[in-house]
């Protein structure tokens, strides 16, 4: 039963990802990747990964697609009211085909890496067990084996907020000031 | 807190050093308010000798790792050493740049720090995640400042380029790493290179691990802007800041070499005649396919460019394909000479960057039609620059010169010679586009440029110059040292 | 469930590879960015077919996860940085497709 669950989840990433690329709005884009994220999460669920379901909704779609949706309704770029449309137009020039010769040959790829990997059968997993990252076992790994990690994404995210701020806040003086722009 | 704790902070002192000054620069800025930018610059430099310092305190110690990632060896101190020494350089240059001024200046020495410690964390782990980590630390500070100058196009899209094939790159080696470790079941190289499962998967069926390296090694080719993965380049570094083109050629350059060499040598080094050796002599037959294309494209474009910030940014493309000569040997040797190489290349580089500094701000452009004459006017920084433009040639008595020597031989011991040949062609295409520079400089008329003299930038352009000189005379140290270096990669990836 | 490791690492290998096509043919900056997100996931999916597959009930394999967590974070701040530049460009071109970023050419 959850088996058929997940080819049927499958099926829904695989086609909201392919939405993000055929979608003629961005915001179209960011619909299809939402159900895409939705979708991954489930199977994430059902695979026994509690923890990284719950992040995996409150990051990704909580977070970083509300992100991509304020630049776009900043920038306006998304039309609002419009229908969710698919266009294939940047499938046809020469320049798509070879991207698109590109990823197939990729997905091959992955295919037959993932075909000969040759792993053991993983027995049936039932609703009760206990999650594979459980927060106890991950607490443990994420403060103990892996606190240095935990400790440089911390640095990491300082350095991206000051670089964003740095990229994002209006010029100071000098460097090219826009015409008619007050100098502080 | 116990005692394992508190000794692998010791460990990691240089790294802690960093992360404090970088604050201190933040806040210091904040605090002045901009008004006093060289403070800032002195508070940078400091923290830099403090690093430098406490590095060359690990200098003696038997190499160890901190808490079960962080290699301490003289691998990682090597790299680090010159890494630290080639961002104080370009903490000079930003300090003598006027236009590097007016920006946020606390930012700025902020992000270079974080992508030092970036660098710091990706040469010295053989640990995928912390590499991965210390990667993106480097990516995302490069990111913001090559993106530095607001208002400028060339800046903002030279960010946006590095943003978007970055985010690609990271997305294809992340990937890579998720197969590797589905294929070992763990992250870290020492393990991954001893488990039996991989063993078992390479003599059986090499086909997985075939592809996951390869994804991986794409993530390293973008950082190190080998072909394919080198369109980004040309354009970032024509964009960005003056420094920071510096930094990215030289520094981020030099990183992404050193994480490829602890990569490859936990993997593939002294295997010799087990599966995975046979696998890694296959790796290196792609490897020195690519350094051929890689030097060759480099070398044709550079050709063409009539700006000298493009015309460094396709040599450093070129370069990076002769380093990999001695990679693709895939035998100590050949991580010698590269090592060998890429040490040559901090001084060279680094100098012909420093004179674009000087240059730029003397003329306000970056065309070597407007260098014409320059060497009357100023003639000291302008030999000088002729010695890195000998040096980049790779022609005696430089540094550069037995840089390639050491790699021809080693190329030529390990059946390579088709590359070395092609390399040897490489460096005679490359000479014409070198001259062409020196020519402007002395042997056109003089233009009624003025010339400001910056004797700061003028003197430790001139020390890298003579480094560049001595080095190629006396060879021995930086040999010595370059191998003293690779004789404990392997020892200390393990925990 | 029980679906074999492999299946999963079908799923990842395909949204990886839409990732890619998506990063190849489209112009818009922000599709291209969520296009890199994509990938991320798809690496994401196979740690977590990996761990899956390495766990048993006693040791279940947390590195795959641990991994995972690492990804999503890297994914949220180069998100950020990617977005913040899309809107620096945006105020210098008016304009959020890769043709205004190609000043630079040869």
């Amino acid at each position: 039963m959850t088996n058929i669950l997940f080819y049927v989840l499958a099926i829904v990433a695989l086609l909201g990802a392919a939405g993000v690329v055929l979608a003629k709005s961005p915001m179209g884009s960011v619909v299809s990747l939402l159900g895409t994220f939705f979708a991954l999460a489930v199977i994430y669920l059902l695979a026994g990964f509690q923890f990284l379901a719950g992040a995996q909704i409150l990051v990704y779609a909580g977070a970083i697609l509300v992100l991509f949706l304020f630049v776009i309704m900043l920038l306006n770029l998304g039309a609002m009211g419009s229908k969710f449309e698919l266009s294939f137009a940047p499938l046809q020039s020469t320049r798509a085909r070879i991207a698109g010769c590109i990823a197939l040959a990729l997905a091959l790829v992955g295919l037959v890496a993932a075909q000969r990997a040759s792993f053991a059968a993983v027995p049936e997993r039932d609703a009760s067990a206990p999650a594979i990252d459980s927060m106890e076992g991950l607490a443990l790994e994420l403060f103990g084996r892996y606190s240095l990690p935990f400790q440089a994404t911390s640095l990491l995210l300082l350095v991206t907020m000051v670089g964003v701020i740095a990229l994002a806040k209006r010029q100071r003086s000098g460097d090219e000031p826009a015409k008619g722009e007050e100098r502080p | 807190m116990n005692n394992a704790y508190l000794d692998g902070l010791a460990s990691i002192a240089p790294e802690i050093v960093l992360t404090v000054t970088a604050l201190g620069a933040l806040v210091l800025d904040l605090v002045a308010k901009g008004r006093d930018s060289v403070r800032v610059g002195y508070l940078t430099l400091a923290g830099l000798a403090a690093t430098a310092w406490f590095l060359f305190g690990q200098w003696g110690q038997p190499s160890h790792t901190a808490y079960g990632m962080v290699a301490i060896d003289q691998f990682g101190n090597f790299f680090k050493l010159f890494s630290t020494a080639a961002l104080a350089i370009v903490v000079l240059f930003v300090m003598h740049d006027r236009r590097e001024r007016r920006h946020g200046i606390g930012e700025y020495y902020f992000l270079l720090l974080g992508a030092l410690i970036g660098i710091f964390f990706m040469v010295s782990t053989g640990n995928l995640l912390l590499m991965v980590l210390g990667f993106e630390l480097l990516s995302l500070s490069s990111y913001s400042l090559s993106g530095f100058h607001k208002g400028n196009r060339k800046s903002a899209e030279a960010s946006m380029k590095y943003v978007i094939f970055g985010g690609l790159s990271t997305g294809i080696m992340v990937y890579g790493i998720s197969l590797l470790y589905g294929l070992t079941g763990t992250i870290d190289l020492a393990k991954m290179a001893g488990s039996a499962n991989l063993v078992a998967q390479v003599s059986s069926n090499p086909i997985p691990f075939g592809i996951a390296t390869v994804l991986v090694l794409a993530g390293f080719a973008y950082k190190i802007s080998l072909a394919p993965f080198h369109f980004w380049t040309p354009d970032v570094y024509e964009g960005a800041p003056t420094p920071v083109t510096a930094f990215l050629a030289v520094a981020s350059k030099a990183a992404g070499f050193g994480a490829l060499l602890r990569f490859l040598g936990a993997l593939f080094l002294d295997q010799g005649g087990t599966p995975l050796g046979e696998y890694g002599t296959r790796v290196g037959t792609m490897l020195a396919l690519l350094a051929a294309v890689t030097m060759t494209l480099g070398n044709l474009a550079a050709l063409r460019q009539p700006s000298l910030k493009r015309m460094l940014a396709y040599s450093s493309i070129a370069h990076a394909g002769y380093v990999m000569i001695g990679i693709a040997c895939m035998t100590r040797g050949g991580f010698t000479a590269a090592m060998y190489y890429l040490a040559a290349y901090y001084f060279m580089n680094l100098g012909a960057f420093g004179f674009l500094v000087y240059f730029e701000g003397v003329t306000g452009s970056d065309t070597v039609d407007s260098l014409k004459g320059m060497g009357f006017k100023a003639p000291l920084i302008s030999m000088v620059m002729v010695a890195f433009l000998v040096s980049l040639t790779g022609l005696p008595p430089t540094v550069g010169f037995y840089g390639k020597y050491l790699l021809f031989i080693e190329g030529v011991d390990n059946g390579l010679m088709w590359l070395v040949v092609v390399a040897a062609l490489n460096s005679v295409v490359s000479l014409f586009y070198y001259l062409r520079v020196a020519r402007a400089l002395f042997l056109s008329k003089a233009s009624d440029q003025e010339a400001a003299p910056a004797p700061v930038l003028t003197g430790f352009v001139t020390v890298l110059g003579v480094a560049t000189v001595a080095f190629g005379l006396y060879v021995t140290p930086l040999q010595a040292w370059a191998t003293k270096s690779l004789d404990l990669i392997r020892s200390a990836t393990g925990s | 469930m029980n679906v074999p490791s492999e299946h999963l690492l079908y799923l990842s290998a395909g949204l990886f590879a839409l990732g890619l096509l998506g990063f190849l043919v489209r112009r818009n900056v922000i599709v291209v960015l969520m296009c890199v997100e994509l990938m991320l996931n798809a690496a994401n999916l196979a740690f977590l077919a990996a761990s899956r597959q390495h766990s048993t009930a006693e040791h279940p394999a947390l590195q795959g996860p641990v991994f995972a967590i690492f990804v999503i974070t890297v994914a949220a701040a180069e998100a950020a940085v990617g977005l913040a530049l899309v809107i620096a460009l945006y105020r210098l071109k008016q304009s959020a497709e890769t043709d205004a970023a190609a000043e630079m050419k040869g």
